[in-house]
């Protein structure tokens, strides 16, 4: 994770950050190189995950946009964005100035922060922020409203900036928590559209007599922090869950750039569209997997910044006792059955609330997590080498098959020992470093671990576990 | 040592254990399943090779391992039936290739314990859907051994398969069964996948291979675990045992204990989808769009039809009552005397939310997703449980002094049904059969004891 600075300031932005956005990249150049030589598949680009980076660097995990006056100029836009099938589908999101994005920014600010977000419409339609979870939400100083039309029509659900005009929304950030923002104007196209992203509201207390790193994603009823959420702060991620009908976003396409057939309907809000809605991608943080797991602010997805690679190393009590930190946020119309593979989750908030069944009682474990529309939940997750099972030491129970014949997948090892590897079968393209587990987290609604049917896609990504240092291989260490 | 040459050979890591060494190069070598696939692959023997991939001579107590289960699974196709009087979904339902007035086309598990290997050859073609239950306690070692007998049907579809076992803790790719990241076992081969659970309670497994394909096709199960724990004086079982309570001074867990389990899991049926992959066509997963709600592989009114039997010549399963529900053995009759308390393992593989309704007798949910439920922590009782794809829940009830039939439905009344017009037909639905004068119940879901979960003859 990182934090870039967003001053407030227009010129500020500008100056920093690659295509007008306030980020810090360190991608480290030889190494993609060499992933992409290594990974270049006939259908999308590949990464290797995790590879190059370290554990918790901003190439991965929860990639904040803050800033010290907790002000933030947005902008709606419109743009593209990619899918792994090669499909290109026009999106309107909110992008920090200048640079479209999607989805939009994560803004992440402190328990207590007085928060200014400047929105300015540069779409051809009214728009506007809704901001659920927050109280006394103010537009340009006045409580923000539903909007009427002159018809009788619920029009917004907050107020609306026309086009080319600007709306400064304001609120306290008073309790910790993830929030998701949207659209509150017709929000059944805008929303579907993609104008939606996350608020990250971090306590000011911290753990105390916990290791370094710790973090703490909520507080108590007396404003502690609350041992529950502990969570190493190198290890936080988002997964911002979305689906987009491509056929209405065509249409819109055509609309707002023109190019639509003559006779082609022209759509500009939701009573236009008349076929039935229709999903056929689902994605997290703006990407369908592959996408997924390639590295926050990939230079081949130059619209698309946020990665949902989940990376851990074993736990252990001495070495490495916290727990990742993952932050669901539901942004489509239906619930999405969200499965971690692995280990269950430990769900400690849904909604930005503490769950109220008691610090560590483990009562929220979960395999299954529903994350419904406009919901958010906060899991803890930990993965424990608890057979320790090793080559040489601790080898397998039953006798397995020569690989020969066995079908061997892309992010496999060619070893079941955490930290080897052996040679996989002619054909495969391995996309392993140095005997690192891939579990995979996904939609158990599996028609949603698809790109438009196709199978392992989707709503779908990879938990990467690191083998320890004394697990690896010194010919093949992992990179951090 | 051939057989065993090539994979262990790449072993980056440094030294072979002493075991592995004998497995590889002398007790192993003449037997051990890699030689006898290989040779299979050299077109020399038809057969799979035996049902265990540990050969005879090398099993789990000769491993000095005498605490394992073992189970064998054969993956394979073939058609099952929806209800009579299902109106037809033109051209999808009935499908004409078979034979079946309600057809289907289904990939599924059939339990092969215990089976000859030429047995276990014979099952192609052979469907199961729900697939077989699978069990096991905590301190148990299970050891399943997943043979790939090909599709009688599309032989032209090469197709791998797995055991997901979905909710495993702390599980180990070679053993998560998803083919991205580990491995998947090819047709004619066969893999034991190892658990050693530490936490009681529901869980479910499939085929992970294309898994929204394989899974909707049929290959979905229930899988459980029982506590470490000896039930209460009277009882049959615990749900949940000391180790998953985390009251240690004032365990309430003993309030999971029951005199009779039934493990039902939810699924669907798209014919369209299954119509295409019989006739060899492709299907947009994303309009998946179901027309029968099943439970424990069967929709309503065969829901109350009884369990399957064995024939013990073939070791086929068959259904004497019905020989349209051979192979789908599962029944999903609640059956229970007055005042018995009965535990409801209830899994949803599907694709939708479901909510079931049981009126007239209060349900307490004990358990979700293979997590004990504290009395603190759960609401009192309820009459609707909801389930979202790939969860689970664990349920007591008591049975009412009133001997009856108790309705348990899906109550999205469009799913009460099936969706092809027949207002009685093809639904979730089955009931709670309260009767006086039962046998205590041996086995889960009111098997007969011996045949499905009898111990490995080596």
């Amino acid at each position: 994770m990182t934090n870039a600075t967003n001053t407030g300031g227009t010129t500020m932005r500008h100056a920093s950050g690659a295509g007008g956005r306030a980020r810090r990249h360190r991608m480290k150049a030889a190494l993609l190189v060499g992933a992409l030589t290594l990974t270049t598949t006939v259908t999308a680009v590949v990464p290797l995950p995790g590879v190059g980076h370290a554990l918790g660097d901003e190439s991965e995990g929860i990639l904040c946009t803050s800033s010290s006056a907790a002000t933030f100029d947005v902008e709606a836009t419109g743009g593209w964005i990619s899918v792994p099938d090669g499909n290109a589908i026009y999106m309107w999101s909110y992008g920090l100035p200048g640079a479209f994005q999607f989805p939009g920014p994560v803004l992440c600010v402190n328990q207590g922060d007085a928060v200014t977000i400047r929105l300015t419409n540069r779409l051809v339609v009214p728009t506007s922020i809704e901001l659920p979870g927050f109280e006394n939400v103010k537009a340009n100083g006045l409580p923000s409203q539903p909007e009427i039309s002159p018809g009788g029509d619920l029009v917004s659900l907050a107020t609306s900036a026309a086009p080319g005009a600007t709306v400064t929304y304001t609120f306290t950030a008073d309790r910790p928590g993830t929030y998701g923002y949207r659209s509150g104007t017709d929000p059944q196209l805008q929303v579907q559209m993609g104008l939606f992203g996350s608020i990250v509201v971090r306590p000011t207390a911290t753990p105390t007599g916990a290791p370094a790193g710790a973090a703490c994603a909520y507080v108590t009823d007396v404003g502690a922090c609350d041992p529950s959420t502990v969570y190493d702060s190198h290890l936080e991620n988002i997964l911002m869950l979305s689906e987009v009908d491509p056929e209405l976003h065509n249409q819109v396409d055509g609309t707002v750039n023109n190019t639509r057939p003559v006779g082609a309907p022209s759509v500009l809000t939701w009573g236009d569209y008349k076929l039935p809605y229709a999903p056929h991608y689902y994605m997290i943080n703006g990407r369908s997997f592959p996408d997924t797991v390639a590295p926050n602010n990939a230079p081949w997805l130059p619209a698309q910044p946020y990665g949902g690679l989940a990376h851990v190393a074993p736990y252990d009590q001495a070495t490495n006792p916290l727990d990742a930190l993952i932050r669901y946020v539901g942004f489509g119309v239906t619930s999405y059955p969200f499965h971690p593979h692995s280990n269950h989750e430990n769900v400690i908030a849904t909604d930005a609330q503490l769950m109220k069944s008691g610090a560590g009682s483990g009562e929220e474990e979960k395999f299954a997590i529903m994350v419904n529309p406009g919901s958010t939940v906060d899991a803890t997750f930990r993965w424990t080498n608890v057979e320790q099972y090793s080559d040489a030491a601790n080898p397998l129970p039953a006798p397995y098959s020569n690989s020969l014949n066995l079908t061997e997948g892309d992010f496999w090892s060619g070893s079941p020992y955490l930290g080897s590897s052996a040679p996989l079968n002619a054909g495969i393209n391995g996309k392993t470093q140095c005997g690192e587990y891939y579990h995979v987290t996904h939609s158990h609604d599996l028609s949603q671990a698809t790109n438009y049917g196709a199978s392992f896609g989707g709503m779908l990504t990879l938990i990467r576990v690191e083998p320890p240092a004394n697990l690896q291989d010194p010919a093949h260490p992992c990179n951090f | 040592m051939t057989g065993g040459a090539n994979d262990q050979a790449g072993w980056r890591s440094a030294a072979l254990g002493r075991r592995k060494f004998l497995l590889m190069g002398t007790a192993g070598a003449a037997t051990f399943m890699g030689s006898a696939a290989l040779t299979s692959w050299a077109g020399s023997d038809p057969i799979p090779a035996a049902r265990n991939a540990a050969p005879r001579g090398l099993t789990p107590a000769a491993l000095g391992r005498p605490n394992v289960k073992t189970f064998a699974l054969a993956a394979t196709d073939g058609f099952v039936s929806m209800p009579q009087g299902a109106p037809a979904i033109d051209p999808y339902f009935p499908d004409r290739l078979t034979d079946l007035a309600e057809g289907v086309y289904t990939f599924g598990f059939r339990d092969v314990t215990d089976f000859a290997r030429e047995q276990v050859a014979a099952q192609k073609g052979l469907t199961q859907i729900s697939a077989p239950l699978i069990h096991c306690a905590v301190g148990e070692e299970l050891w399943v051994t997943l043979t790939n007998l090909g599709l009688q049907t599309r032989p032209d579809l090469t197709d791998s398969h797995t055991m997901h076992w979905h909710g495993f803790r702390n599980a180990i790719p070679f053993y998560d069964g998803v083919p991205e990241t580990s491995i998947s076992v090819p047709i004619g081969r066969d893999f034991t996948y190892v658990f050693k659970p530490k936490d009681a309670g529901t869980y479910m497994y499939h085929c992970h291979f294309e898994d929204v394909e394989h899974v909707t096709m049929g290959m979905t199960g229930i899988v459980f675990v029982t506590p470490a724990d000896a039930a209460p004086a009277g009882f049959r079982g615990l749900a949940y045992g000391s180790s998953d309570d985390p009251a240690k001074t004032a365990p309430t867990f003993v309030d999971s204990a029951y005199h009779r389990e039934y493990a039902v899991i939810l699924t669907e049926i798209d014919s369209r989808a299954h119509w295409n992959d019989a006739h060899i066509q492709t299907t947009d997963w994303t309009t998946f769009h179901p027309e029968f709600w099943l439970m424990n592989g069967r929709a309503y009114p065969d829901t109350l039809q009884p369990n399957g039997v064995r024939d013990t010549a073939l070791g086929h399963l068959t259904n004497p009552g019905d020989s349209r529900l051979d192979h789908q053995p599962n029944s999903s009759m609640i059956v229970a005397a007055p005042g018995e308390k009965v535990l409801i393992r209830l899994v949803n593989l599907g694709f939708q939310n479901h909510t079931l309704v049981l009126p007239g007798i209060p349900m307490t949910v004990v358990g979700r997703d293979a997590r004990y439920v504290t009395p603190a922590a759960r609401r009192r009782a309820t009459d609707i449980v909801q389930l979202g794809p790939g969860e689970s829940r664990d349920v007591i009830i008591t049975a009412p002094a009133t001997p009856g039939d108790y309705p348990f439905y899906n109550r999205d009344l469009s799913r009460f049904t099936g969706a092809g017009g027949d207002q009685w037909v093809g639904g979730q639905r089955t009931v709670v059969a309260v009767r006086n004068g039962l046998a205590a119940q041996t086995e889960p879901n009111g098997w007969p004891a011996g045949w499905s979960y009898s111990p490995i003859s080596w």
